[in-house]
């Protein structure tokens, strides 16, 4: 059968009219990014201002990757400074699971909670169209958000750090590559398992707490994606992402699968 | 229009629709009456093509349920037993989404949401979150949204409940307004009696999963309510008329009223039997006010299937 994908973008269009009128989500797509974005650059200059630069020696990052083109160029107080502002960007990646955690929920688990699901499973949709619009739901103000608020993190990042480093440390191609490369691949993987969650919770409550165990071991495996694209080599990064969509193209299958008709209304069966 | 054959749901281990089979004509209004569980609101979900059935088949006007489900939805409004509208959006949102997903031709789209709204009474409210609708009127979005597509088939899960009883009646006017003038089959599931005596052309008593009978009304009331009723009420009423009354060639069984001034006599054939009832009154002196033939009803019918059908699983 071929999936008709103007039927699900209807399905989507409706879906972020809806979402965008939920306070809980507003709320994360709001404060979330907020805190990722602004107020964790924030500290930097606090950093720099409480610890004087007679406290740290030459040697103290001699045997650390060189996490910037011109890293042998910096004294140890900017090295700790960028290694601390790549600190945070590896937490920064947390944004773009966190975000498909709520807005999944809402789609999913939510409409069976508010019982929307029969009058949308008993529309001439198919399947894989509903999994498919679903999925548009939650990756289009995810990946938006994820990449905004990524170009604000650099901005303040950069503005923070020229002081100490003398030089702008984002953008650059690690940087571009977790965030317009890879981070759409954090938030599909996070939506696919949102969806296997929610498709079987009994509701929101649950498929947000279920979802919150899941998502915690798929972001160590993120991070050590960004710490391969960091330590190791674009070949490594390629082949790990690899990893990541075939990771993604089982996801969707098992979501086609679990994304049973008959389930997604045994709740409300009459 | 719709074909059923040995339609059977189990749901795990349970069996919810046992082997039933049936068929609707084109233009009827079809009634599953039944008590809680009966397996009613599931049977419209396999017709409905929302679910397969777990064996057996179910045509609508010639599609399969199972082969060609999104044919069969295409051609299906349904009504669920919760509304389900979207009530962060307004009713005029949650038409248009369904409008469009159902391909009403988008020039179309704006003119039947208005045509439903004055249709339901909802117009001014249109634009409106739903979520600040009565039961009521939610209930009536729904309809207008089953309706959307016009269908030529419709599947109603109690459609006039929650509604006030002229909303209910204006309801009950468009379905029969929409089987007889414009050809549209209607499913109805219903506990409302009422409703299934006034608006169905035939009905299907549904318990355990199983149709117990199918018929008109008419047919399953004067054939499942017993023998014909005749009330009688007297000016005066003598304590000696139920004895006499009993003797009478025909009669069944004689009930006297504990405190008004009348009895309720159980006779073979009601048009044999009332003249001799009255002619043997009249000659012992009673004084007759008011004779009333009892008609049969559905709901008298109803409850005698059901209960003999629960005798049954008793005694297995």
């Amino acid at each position: 059968m071929t999936l008709r994908f103007r039927k699900a973008f209807l399905l989507t269009r409706k879906e972020l009219k809806e979402s965008f009128r939920s306070r809980e989500v507003i709320l994360v797509i709001t404060l979330m990014p907020l805190m990722f974005a602004v107020l964790m650059p924030l500290t930097i200059p606090l950093v720099s201002r409480t610890i004087p630069s007679e406290s740290f020696d030459d040697s103290d990052f001699e045997n650390f990757p060189p996490l910037v083109p011109f890293w042998d160029e910096l004294d140890s107080k900017a090295q700790f400074l960028v290694f601390y502002s790549m600190l945070f960007f590896g937490t920064f990646l947390l944004l773009p699971m966190i975000l498909p955690m709520v807005i999944a929920t809402d789609s999913i688990a939510g409409e069976r909670e508010r019982k929307t699901i029969e009058s949308l499973i008993a529309s001439p949709l198919s399947t894989g169209e509903i999994v498919l619009g679903k999925l548009m739901t939650t990756m289009i103000p995810s990946v938006l958000v994820t990449w905004f608020s990524g170009i604000v993190f650099m901005v303040i990042t950069d503005l923070f750090l020229y002081n100490d480093v003398g030089r702008l440390i984002f953008p650059n191609l690690m940087s571009m590559v977790l965030l317009f490369g890879l981070s759409p691949f954090f938030s599909l993987i996070t939506t696919q398992t949102m969806i296997i969650v929610s498709t079987r919770a009994t509701g929101m409550r649950e498929a947000q707490q279920l979802g919150s165990l899941v998502v915690l071991p798929l972001y160590s495996f993120v991070l050590g994606e960004a710490a391969i694209l960091i330590l190791l080599s674009p070949y490594w990064t390629l082949v790990s992402s690899a990893v990541l969509l075939i990771c993604t193209i089982i996801l969707h299958v098992i979501n086609l699968k679990v994304f049973d008709r008959e389930y997604m209304i045994a709740a409300i069966r009459g | 229009m719709i074909e059923a054959e040995n339609l059977t749901k189990f749901y795990g281990e349970f069996l919810a629709v046992d082997h039933i089979s049936f068929n609707i004509k084109e233009g009827e209004i079809f009634g599953f009456l039944g008590p809680n569980g009966a397996g009613k609101t599931t049977t419209i979900r396999m017709l409905a093509a929302i679910f397969p059935p777990s064996e057996g088949t179910a045509t609508i006007n010639g599609n399969d349920v199972v082969n060609n489900s999104i044919e069969v939805r295409k051609q299906v409004g349904i009504l669920s037993e919760n509304p389900g509208l979207y009530e962060r959006l307004s009713a005029r949102a949650n038409l248009d989404f369904f409008a469009r997903l159902y391909d009403v031709p988008k020039d179309q789209i704006d003119i039947r949401i208005d045509f439903l709204g004055d249709l339901f009474d909802l117009r001014t409210r249109l634009d409106e979150r739903v979520g600040t609708y009565s039961k009521g009127m939610k209930q009536k979005l729904a309809i207008a949204r089953a309706l959307i597509h016009d269908p030529p088939v419709l599947f109603l899960d109690e459609p006039t409940s929650a509604l006030s009883p002229e909303a209910a009646k204006s309801i009950r006017d468009l379905l029969v307004d929409l089987a007889k003038d414009r050809s549209r089959t209607i499913c109805i599931c219903t506990h409302n009696l009422f409703d299934a005596e006034r608006l169905c052309d035939r009905v299907a008593i549904i318990r355990n999963g199983k149709i117990l009978t199918v018929g008109t009304p008419g047919e399953i009331s004067s054939k499942f309510s017993g023998p014909p009723t005749i009330r009688i009420s007297f000016t005066k009423l003598d304590t000696n008329i139920t004895q006499l009354l009993n003797d009478i060639e025909g009669v069944f069984s004689v009930e006297q009223h504990p405190v008004k001034k009348e009895v309720f006599i159980k006779v073979e054939n009601h048009e044999i039997n009332t003249p001799k009832i009255v002619k043997e009154i009249v000659a012992n002196n009673g004084e007759i006010l008011e004779i009333e033939p009892i008609h049969a009803s559905l709901e008298e019918a109803y409850l005698k299937l059901i209960m003999e059908d629960s005798l049954n699983d008793t005694k297995i």
